[in-house]
């Protein structure tokens, strides 16, 4: 090959290898568009579709979500005895679409739930067929731990049993009440759906809420998926100051009393009238809390059968009221330590001053007679024993002497005619006249009658004349604490008002003391103990149906009152229509006193003898004359 | 040669394909830790496993690109027939040696590493038909040359490929490689414009032809006819084969301008089945959204620029068309994986080269990208 022909080659090839890289670049260039054109593509899907796909994308995720219940918080006596608690439970839920998403699952797991639990096979097979498209199917309501265990470990056990599909527990609380009707319109309960329904459960509804937790499946840093709590708040526990003991007592007592001689209603406050709090606040007739719904204990199954749902719901309605404080009534003689304690405040009476009472008075036209009536009256009393001996004579006279304006105004400052701020649901306020009342009226009220009042308004007035004449509100709780006992808030006594002078509710003592030893209350004396105590009969109204209110209100020691009890029984037994006496209502309360002064370690006097009180006098009944239905 | 031997002669090194090779490797390796963790630590209880596994394998690839580089790519030319034939042997080993998986034989582990023989395959035709090409020289100016080559070389290997592993996207590709090849090499554009228009009525007249089966509702139990239905309503199949693709879809569509976040993708997490393999792009739509994902196209686009210019400048023929096989590979691949995942065109296994988890696919194609470089090293700077 010479020079030449060498060159030539070389050119030849050069010309060829430049043709060859322009076609490399129309190579490029069919790249670049096609890459183009995809990218286009993207963008048309995100413009497109992107907000779909991006929900559909989003969907994907939610199935992993699940709310966690929370813990409802505990209600407590005094003492921590838990009145009312929740417990955890298991409901058996099935996925059909899941068992029957593989023929290999159904036959074990139909198996396993018949095994471990009380179910029909053939009940199974119907749910299966009808229901196949759903993914969730209750079986079984509120099983323990101990129920679902054999299911648990079996699901567990992947290795004997791996085709058991489709079964898995929900959590939930139900709500027990350990003492059933303990307390039971003051607790209260709660249902799942609507929270607290009645009582503390309703009042303190929020405090006694947490917040459900969710439990969700998420991707973390490692890109793993992990299951990640948002933990539930437990509900707080809320301490009351009710004494489970007191309480116990004090409904033993009136269920006693009821099965021998059945009352309408029987109900008794215990207060402590340093503080204002409430040790025991009963009630009857009760009902179960586990079971509130129940009218069976009450009433008989006729009378159920012929009830309409109208006269279900009202009687259930009637049963879970709270009588101490949604009830309202006329207290009758148990107001009469009030009216003494206005007039020594006022300075229209004085220890010692003496009042006549022929049996009667006429008041604007009207005869007002007093209980002893039919034996002349009780002549000359002294202030002390117009109040022990419960003459009406006497406190219209001092009714008179304050005026009705006056009458109003006492009446106000004690705190009647307006709720009390208890923190229960459903307080009634009662009713007063006011201050434009007639002479009158000012004249019954003196005894109780003409005015409405709660039995929480009594207590806590009754407790501030003797307790030296601090007004404390009456309260139920003492105490918040977290689920794992922190306290959250503490509720001290509030001292709301001076209603007395410090001399005058000494006095006052002085004279319940009286009223006990030598007066009307006798037979709610306990030997060995300084009780001072006041009763009361009141007629309801309409006035001429002869429908009694008989009650007891009284304080232990009454040197250093520790203890305020106060008994109501609406239509004592066989009482409606005849006349009534204050009876039942006293030997209820001595009854109590007996239990419940020595629990709380109230002083004891050893050396007193025990007195015969079987024969002393009680207070009965006086008919108002009918032109005082003016209410 | 003796021209070579000059001193002072400045040589050419391109740097930017260096530098785009790198950061496309370890963007993948990224893209491979955030989309198989989760399947990892399911599976293995690892979240890295597949990022170790896919590390090794890069740096292996990286270690193969260095050689490729230093050897002098006209040694190539010498050893094409050696290496084509390993080539065929690789493929008909996978017959005794072969380990399933998904219902297809593709692999053949040696100790723990598994290598695709079509991969190897790719490498060889794009050496055999560069060599080829120069070995026939002038006569390739007939066209019956070009479909000689493309015959003897893409279409053995090509053939072996489909029946032995029934891998018909890797036959594809190999086909691919050698058309784009021979393209370049072949002087003159009628022919190519014909064919191109003969394919374009071809997939017209199926198109139209599944469009009317579909409306007059007979439908066959065809598996390939299948694949093409779904293609055309994969969310009539979204429960079954159509699965993989709407997931992808969805996948894209939730991305948004800016994307999730990296490591953020949802559809991951089991609902697109081994995301870091051939579905990975759709997971770069979803976690770094349509700007990423353009990104991404542009940095191949870029990639593809450099090696076009190596091929553009290479100082001989061989060397213009290794690199354009190169070019072919890569440049085919990446369509096609984008395509399918955006479903253009029916679903098939491609993966995204560079970023797609695969140990002998990263291996080979690195080393393919060293011997551009080396073909680069050759061109001398005119000065």
């Amino acid at each position: 090959m010479n020079e030449k022909q060498r060159n030539n080659k070389y050119r030849r090839k050069k010309a060829m290898l430049r043709k060859v890289q322009n076609k490399m670049g129309v190579a490029f260039f069919v790249i670049v568009i096609a890459l183009l054109v995809l990218g286009t593509r993207i963008l048309l899907i995100n413009y497109n579709h992107g907000e779909a796909y991006s929900k559909t994308v989003l969907d994907h995720q939610s199935y992993t979500s699940t709310t966690i219940p929370y813990k409802r918080g505990q209600i407590q006596d005094t003492n921590g005895t838990v009145l009312a608690y929740s417990e955890k439970v298991y409901n058996l839920i099935l996925d059909p679409k899941l068992v029957l998403s593989d023929e290999k699952y159904k036959e074990p797991t139909l198996a396993a739930l018949t095994e471990c639990f009380d179910l029909n096979r053939s009940d199974l097979e119907n749910i299966l067929a009808t229901k196949s498209g759903s993914q969730y199917e209750k079986l079984l309501k509120e099983l323990t731990k101990d129920e679902i265990s054999e299911m648990e470990s079996r699901l567990e056990d992947t290795e004997n049993y791996p085709n058991i599909k489709g079964v898995w527990f929900e959590e939930s609380y139900i709500r027990k009440y350990p003492f059933s009707t303990l307390a039971a319109d003051v607790i209260g309960f709660a249902s799942a759906a609507n929270g607290g329904e009645l009582g503390l459960e309703n009042y303190y509804d929020d405090e006694l809420s947490g917040t459900d937790g969710i439990s969700y499946s998420y991707v973390g840093e490692n890109l793993d998926v992990e299951t990640q709590e948002k933990k539930t708040e437990d509900g707080y526990n809320i301490v009351t100051t009710i004494d489970y003991k007191v309480q116990s007592i004090i409904e033993q007592k009136i269920k006693e009393l009821n099965e021998e001689r059945p009352s309408k209603s029987t109900a008794v406050i215990a207060m402590n009238p340093k503080t204002g709090e409430i040790l025991a606040m009963a009630s009857y007739p009760t009902f179960d809390l586990n079971n509130p719904r129940d009218l069976s204990g009450v009433y008989t199954q006729e009378e159920l059968s012929a009830m309409s749902d109208v006269d279900m719901t009202n009687a259930m309605y009637a049963l879970w009221s709270n009588y101490c404080v949604s009830n309202i009534y006329e207290p009758g003689s148990t107001f009469k330590p009030f009216t003494v304690a206005w007039g020594l405040e006022e300075g229209v009476v004085h220890d010692g001053d003496t009042f006549y009472c022929a049996g009667f008075m006429e008041i604007s036209g009207s005869i007002i007679g007093c209980h002893v009536m039919s034996e002349g009256g009780h002549g000359t009393v002294t202030l002390k024993d117009g109040l022990i001996q419960s003459c009406n004579p006497t406190m219209m006279q001092i009714a008179a002497k304050l005026g009705g304006q006056k009458m109003a105004q006492y009446q106000t400052l004690l705190g009647f005619g307006s709720k009390t701020g208890i923190d229960l649901p459903g307080e009634e306020a009662g009713l007063t006249i006011g201050e434009d009342m007639s002479v009158l009226d000012a004249a019954c009220n003196s005894f109780g009658q003409n005015i409405n009042v709660n039995m929480v308004q009594m207590a806590a007035a009754f407790s501030s004349i003797i307790n030296g004449g601090n007004y404390y509100q009456p309260h139920i709780v003492k105490r918040i604490e977290t689920s794992t006992g922190e306290v959250v808030k503490t509720i001290e006594p509030t001292l709301v008002r001076q209603t007395v002078t410090a001399e005058t509710s000494q006095l006052m003592r002085t004279y319940l003391r009286a009223g006990v030893d030598e007066g009307l209350a006798r037979k709610s004396g306990v030997t060995g103990y300084a009780i001072g105590g006041k009763t009361g009969t009141a007629q309801k109204q309409p006035r001429e149906d002869k429908k009694w209110v008989v009650s007891y209100i009284g304080c232990a020691p009454t040197d250093d009152p520790q203890l305020v009890l106060y008994t109501v029984i609406d239509e004592p037994y066989e009482t409606n229509g005849t006349s009534g006496s204050s009876l039942d209502a006293l030997n209820l309360s001595r009854s109590i006193y007996e239990e419940v002064l020595p629990y709380l370690n109230i002083y004891k006097d050893t050396q007193a003898e025990p007195e015969d009180t079987s024969d002393s006098p009680v207070e009965t009944t006086v008919e108002l004359p009918e032109t005082t239905n003016e209410n | 040669m003796d021209r070579g031997k000059k001193k002072a002669v400045k040589r050419y090194f391109d740097y930017s394909l260096l530098f785009v090779t790198i950061f496309i490797a370890g963007f993948g390796l990224i893209m491979i830790y955030s989309t198989s963790s989760y399947t990892a630590q399911m599976k293995y209880g690892s979240a890295e496993y597949y990022f170790k596994k896919q590390l090794i394998f890069m740096i292996l690839g990286f270690a193969a690109m260095y050689i490729t580089y230093r050897i002098d790519y006209h040694i190539w030319h010498r050893f094409a027939v050696p290496i084509f034939v390993a080539a065929l042997l690789l493929i008909l080993a996978l017959i005794p040696f072969g380990s399933e998986a998904n219902g297809a034989t593709r692999w053949i582990r040696f100790g723990g590493i598994g290598i695709q023989p079509a991969d190897v395959s790719k490498l060889a035709v794009i050496i055999m038909v560069s060599s080829a090409v120069c070995s026939f020289g002038v006569k390739l100016k007939k066209f019956r040359y070009v479909i000689l080559i493309c015959i003897m070389t893409a279409g053995v290997q090509a053939g072996l490929i489909y029946v032995i592993s029934n891998n018909m996207s890797s036959a594809l590709i190999v086909l691919a490689i050698a058309f784009v090849q021979t393209f370049v090499a072949y002087p003159g554009y009628k022919i190519y414009i014909f064919l191109c228009s003969l394919l374009a009525a071809g997939v017209a007249a199926i198109y139209a032809w599944i469009t009317s089966m579909l409306k007059s509702g007979k439908m066959t139990e065809n598996f390939r006819l299948n694949r093409l239905l779904v293609w055309l309503n994969p969310e009539n199949y979204a429960t079954g084969k159509g699965f993989q693709t709407v997931q992808a879809l969805y996948a894209i569509g939730s991305g948004g301008l800016f994307g999730k976040g990296l490591g953020k993708s949802l559809q991951k997490l089991g609902y697109i089945p081994e995301s870091q393999n051939d579905m990975i792009f759709s997971i770069i739509c979803e976690e770094l959204g349509l700007f990423g994902a353009i990104c991404v196209i542009m940095i191949f686009g870029l990639m593809l620029w450099r090696i076009a210019h190596v091929a553009q400048n290479a100082p001989d023929l061989f060397g213009t068309l290794l690199v354009a096989g190169v070019f072919a590979h890569i440049a085919v691949q990446v369509v096609l994986n984008i395509a399918v995942v955006t479903n253009f065109i029916p679903n098939t296994g491609v993966s995204l080269p560079f970023i797609s988890y695969g140990g002998s696919s990263e291996v080979i194609l690195l080393a393919e990208v060293g011997m551009v470089l080396n073909v680069s090293s050759k061109i001398r700077l005119e000065s």
